[in-house]
């Protein structure tokens, strides 16, 4: 009885219809909203931005000699302006590459050394003892001004330096957080190697690893992307590995 | 108040419609606005991608071009490009508004509609070799023509 009188009582009734109607919208378009976002929310990431530039990055640094320019001249010996004989003219060098300007496709083991911390037989960049005039210069010269960067240069050979040290190092400078995309190139090094020694000089193997992460945070949001660059020296039986790691 | 809760007389019919339709339509149309909104966010979204990826696209041609220069001669290179990002054309160039204030040109890809701007990195190659130019997206085309002095980009 008390039901039938619900039901046919027409008398300041609200239309239980159209409140149903009204809940079952607002569900399927909070459901299409919150689908939308997640369908977009997987390429809000800038881990396609990372991986082109990371990879720019160490094509110039490996084939490219570098440059410096002031009012007393210009050259592509960027290595006795950035720190030589403790004068630091960072700013005048404009780009710096590692490439040996008189031996095609090798990278110079001056220039490599003056950047970068030798820890034995694998070298850094930065250190903490690097400035941040030394960093800020750094970064812009080796076109990666947007971005914070760690590199390392090892020995393709594993049995030439302690892996899991330079792994450690890595790991603490980059991180392990988002995603990570790895770029890798080989290619070599002219230097002194003293185990093989006979009086001329050898392509050595090494290992070159750079981390850079953004240093603007446009959307607040985490990226890490490993640029990991490799190419084959069909030259040289020593060959170095230059990895471009990039994460933010 | 009890009498406020239970007083089911005086009921107009034609003002619970007129309640109703208003309450419908605010309801109708902020549900527009914010579908739109969500709409507009992720077209912007997926055009920023797009530019981005064109302008590495672009860039790394820049510095292919660059390393490949013969040392007499002129090298020039036709890359292809969308002709269009979400139905719309774009304008490339080389400019010095670097957002990130490092000193060093980008590269600028500005959509027409929507005035959606991705700035994509040269990489320094500008402190290499000077760097200039601007092309619109209607070919499909790019020229990138380079010297020992000089690298340009125009429509192809």
């Amino acid at each position: 009885m008390r039901s039938f009188y619900l039901l046919r009582d027409e008398k300041a009734n609200i239309s239980m219809d159209f409140l149903t109607a009204v809940a079952v919208i607002i569900i399927a378009f909070i459901f299409a909203v919150s689908v939308l976002s997640s369908i977009i929310t997987p390429y809000s990431g800038y881990s396609k931005e990372l991986y082109p530039t990371a990879d720019r990055a160490v094509t110039l640094l490996v084939e490219d000699e570098g440059y410096w320019e002031c009012d007393g001249g210009e050259g592509t010996d960027w290595e006795f302006k950035w720190n030589y004989s403790g004068n630091y003219n960072y700013s005048n060098v404009t780009k710096i590459g590692l490439l040996d300007s008189n031996e095609k496709n090798t990278l110079d083991p001056g220039k490599i050394n003056t950047i970068m911390e030798n820890q034995g037989s694998w070298w850094e960049y930065p250190v903490s003892s690097s400035s941040g005039p030394e960093l800020d210069n750094a970064s812009r010269a080796m076109g990666l001004g947007r971005y914070n960067f760690y590199i390392q240069i090892r020995p393709l050979n594993e049995s030439k330096y302690n892996v899991s040290a330079a792994n450690q190092r890595a790991t603490e400078m980059v991180g392990d957080k988002g995603d990570v995309v790895s770029v890798v190139r080989y290619s070599r090094m002219n230097q002194l190697d003293l185990d093989d020694f006979n009086g001329a000089n050898f392509f050595d193997k090494l290992h070159v690893i750079i981390h850079i992460e953004y240093k603007n945070i446009r959307q607040q949001a985490e990226l890490v992307c490993n640029s990991h660059i490799q190419h084959k020296n069909p030259n040289a039986n020593r060959i170095m590995c230059t990895d471009i790691i990039s994460y933010k | 108040m009890r009498v406020l809760l239970n007083d089911e007389d005086g009921q107009a019919i034609p003002v619970e419609y007129i309640l109703i339709f208003t309450i419908s339509m605010i309801f109708l149309g902020l549900m527009t606005m914010t579908f739109n909104s969500v709409v507009d966010s992720s077209s912007r979204q997926a055009i920023y991608i797009e530019l981005t990826d064109t302008g590495n696209l672009i860039s790394s041609a820049i510095t292919n071009t660059y390393l490949t220069t013969p040392t007499d001669g002129v090298n020039s290179i036709s890359l292809n490009i969308p002709a269009e990002i979400a139905g719309t054309g774009y304008f490339v160039e080389i400019s010095d508004d670097d957002p990130f204030k490092i000193d060093n040109k980008v590269l600028k890809l500005t959509s027409m509609r929507k005035s959606v701007t991705a700035y994509v990195p040269l990489n320094s190659v500008d402190a290499l070799i000077e760097i200039n130019g601007s092309a619109l997206s209607d070919s499909g085309k790019i020229l990138i023509i380079s010297n020992t002095s000089e690298i340009t980009i125009s429509q192809g």
